[in-house]
């Protein structure tokens, strides 16, 4: 903990140099720039907007594909009043939807997501399975039904859905024993910040399919190795060191962040608190190289980050 | 490393060493008398054979699915007596283990209509759900895993309407210091027929765990908690004197090896040749093997070996 800096401490100096020292910034968006779900946390704008004013890139890397890029930037405009371009937006359903792509993929998917997601697919003009038995199962017979009865598929897909069943994993582990198949994976956290905790995020469950099939999927959000090379390959011409990871997740955007070799600032407005940062010892994964109580603080003397403790308790 | 030894190729002088080593047996069912498809060719020969010569059997299941009494019933239909005393299973040793702490606070389960009926029977309150698919927001989501009811265990079996909202919902309850975990049946993955496997409830226990950082207490093979029951409630005092028969490494030779038992893996249910001899892990690795429990007879005498 104690190598880690925190904005609000830094010398005038040392925050001209922490400027200098990045060009590129990729920003998680729940817990960083808006409430899960909800409104922009004071300071966030004029935050972004003072990147913009130094002449950073800013793109977004998101988890969360209940939205789509478009109504993403929708909301940046409206309540952030701030310009973004659809290539500033990475999401999952956008990274896979794009690597589908990128392989002429035209085979049929089994898609375990929210209808938002799906619906990106389905304009792309991929073909997802027609949704099975989502009647009660009652005996061995009604499950063996419901993982086995369907047309067979050529993709796999899991990100967030809020009714994954037993029945559909095990759907989905009966077509990934066919090795033509192909195991593509969206947000992969394992806990996910909601309300005043956590709750238990896709990750969990991806691992169960993987471990059960033994195959690991092609993971295109955070934290996947795959995304991972996706950013580093979209800016080559970057060089890590200058790029800064912002997000609110240890696991999901610190450690993530690190393992490209980007600096990493960590925010409090989501899910990790001041303890969580200080119970890591020095040499962990997950210790971030700044922290800020909110995004806002990033900007000097900024008013409204003053409201920063009451920000994060919200 | 010991290899495991058929015991149809024991020498006449092994043989009857291991008939007189143990007093008791304690033998898994599925896979093992029968499977979903069809009963394992004269494996009641084997468990006549055993108790002609005077040993003792008790049979421990993972599976809860089926209440005792049809499992009786099972056990008739291929000529074989059996008492429900004679039949452990997740439901009823939990059940046991909860009366034995004394437990009475209300309990969070996922698991099956039949597994509950059990529970409720005994007189704990159990609360479930949802049983049915939600509206798909978070909203929604919150709405049916945020409850602020006193449970102080969470119990987790076999479940074929197993549904992410109900895993989210026990591990919330789970964020109190007091509340349990207690687990069933956990195998990770469920042989239903010949080469087709499906994920088990121990890979969804799993989650819980890993999301909890709790250690789950554990009343399906291979728990310790059982082994402590079943040993505690038998009054076994020599466990080198009981001998357990299964058809799984993970659940029956492994539960065996950590009570002190013998073990003797039958290769009629979810386990080949090939991955018993291909196993390194010693706790995994059975004192004998044998194609099916018939070869039981055939080594008392009993019955000519068994060509399936």
């Amino acid at each position: 903990m104690s190598s880690v800096k925190y904005l609000k401490n830094m010398t005038r100096k040392e925050r001209d140099e922490f400027f200098d020292s990045f060009d590129l910034v990729f920003c998680d968006c729940d817990g960083v720039v808006w409430y899960p779900l909800r409104d922009f946390i004071p300071g966030s704008a004029g935050a972004l907007a003072h990147l913009a004013h130094l002449g950073k890139d800013v793109t977004f890397v998101t988890n969360n594909s209940i939205s789509s890029v478009k109504e993403h930037i929708e909301k940046f405009e409206k309540q952030g009043h701030l310009k973004i371009a659809e290539h500033q937006v990475v999401h999952p359903a956008q990274t896979i939807c794009d690597h589908l792509k990128s392989i002429n993929f035209e085979g049929l998917i089994y898609c375990l997501a929210t209808p938002p997601f799906k619906e990106v697919l389905v304009k792309a003009g991929f073909r997802l399975t027609e949704e099975s038995g989502s009647g009660i199962i009652t005996s061995l017979k009604d499950l063996h039904e419901a993982i086995f009865s369907g047309e067979s598929v050529d993709a796999v897909i899991i990100d967030v859905d809020f009714n994954l069943s037993a029945a559909k994993l095990m759907r989905a582990h009966v077509q990934l024993q066919n090795s033509q198949c192909l195991f593509l994976a969206g947000a992969a956290d394992a806990l996910i910040p909601f309300g005043k905790g956590e709750i238990i995020g896709p990750g969990a469950f991806i691992d169960v399919v993987t471990q059960a099939v033994g195959r690991r999927p092609i993971t295109l959000g955070k934290p996947g190795e795959d995304l991972r090379k996706l950013l580093l390959d979209r800016h080559r011409e970057i060089p890590p060191s200058r790029v800064l990871f912002v997000g609110d997740s240890l696991a999901s955007d610190i450690a993530f962040g690190r393992a490209s070799g980007y600096q990493t600032l960590l925010v409090l407005t989501g899910g990790t608190k001041l303890e969580d940062v200080q119970r890591l010892p020095k040499d962990h994964s997950q210790v971030p190289d700044y922290l800020a109580d909110c995004l806002g603080q990033i900007v000097p003397n900024n008013p409204e980050s003053i409201d920063c403790d009451s920000a994060h308790s919200a | 490393m010991a290899k495991p030894q058929h015991i149809l190729q024991l020498s006449e002088e092994q043989r009857s060493s291991f008939v007189d080593s143990f007093d008791r047996v304690i033998s898994d069912i599925d896979g093992v008398l029968w499977t979903l498809e069809h009963s394992v060719p004269r494996a009641a020969d084997g468990y006549a054979a055993l108790q002609r010569i005077g040993k003792q059997l008790t049979f421990v299941t993972n599976n809860s699915v089926r209440t005792v009494e049809q499992c009786v019933k099972s056990f008739a239909k291929i000529g074989m007596q059996v008492q429900p005393e004679q039949i452990w299973h997740p439901a009823q040793s939990i059940v046991s283990y909860l009366q034995s702490i004394k437990f009475q606070g209300l309990i969070y389960i996922i698991a099956s209509q039949q597994f509950k009926a059990v529970l409720r029977e005994a007189g704990f309150q159990l609360l479930d759900g949802p049983n049915e698919f939600i509206e798909e927001s978070y909203e929604s989501l919150a709405k049916h895993i945020f409850g602020k009811e006193p449970v102080r265990a969470v119990i987790i079996d076999v479940d074929f309407n197993l549904t992410s909202p109900k895993l989210l919902r026990a591990h919330l309850y789970l964020r109190h210091p007091e509340c349990l975990l207690i687990e069933g049946a956990t195998d990770r993955l469920l042989p239903v027929a010949k080469g087709v496997n499906i994920i088990g409830p121990g890979a969804f226990a799993s989650i819980l765990v890993e999301a909890s950082g709790k250690q789950a207490i554990t009343l399906g093979k291979p728990g310790r908690e059982l082994g402590d029951l079943i040993v505690g409630h038998l009054k076994i005092d020599q466990p080198g004197r009981v001998l357990m028969i299964g058809d799984m490494l993970a659940q029956d030779v492994s539960f065996g090896r950590q009570c002190g038992f013998q073990t003797l893996l039958v290769l009629s249910g979810g386990c080949t040749r090939e991955q018993l001899l291909a196993e390194t892990d010693p706790q995994l690795i059975p004192d004998y093997y044998a194609d099916s429990v018939a070869d039981v007879a055939q080594l008392l005498g009993e019955a000519p070996k068994s060509r399936v």
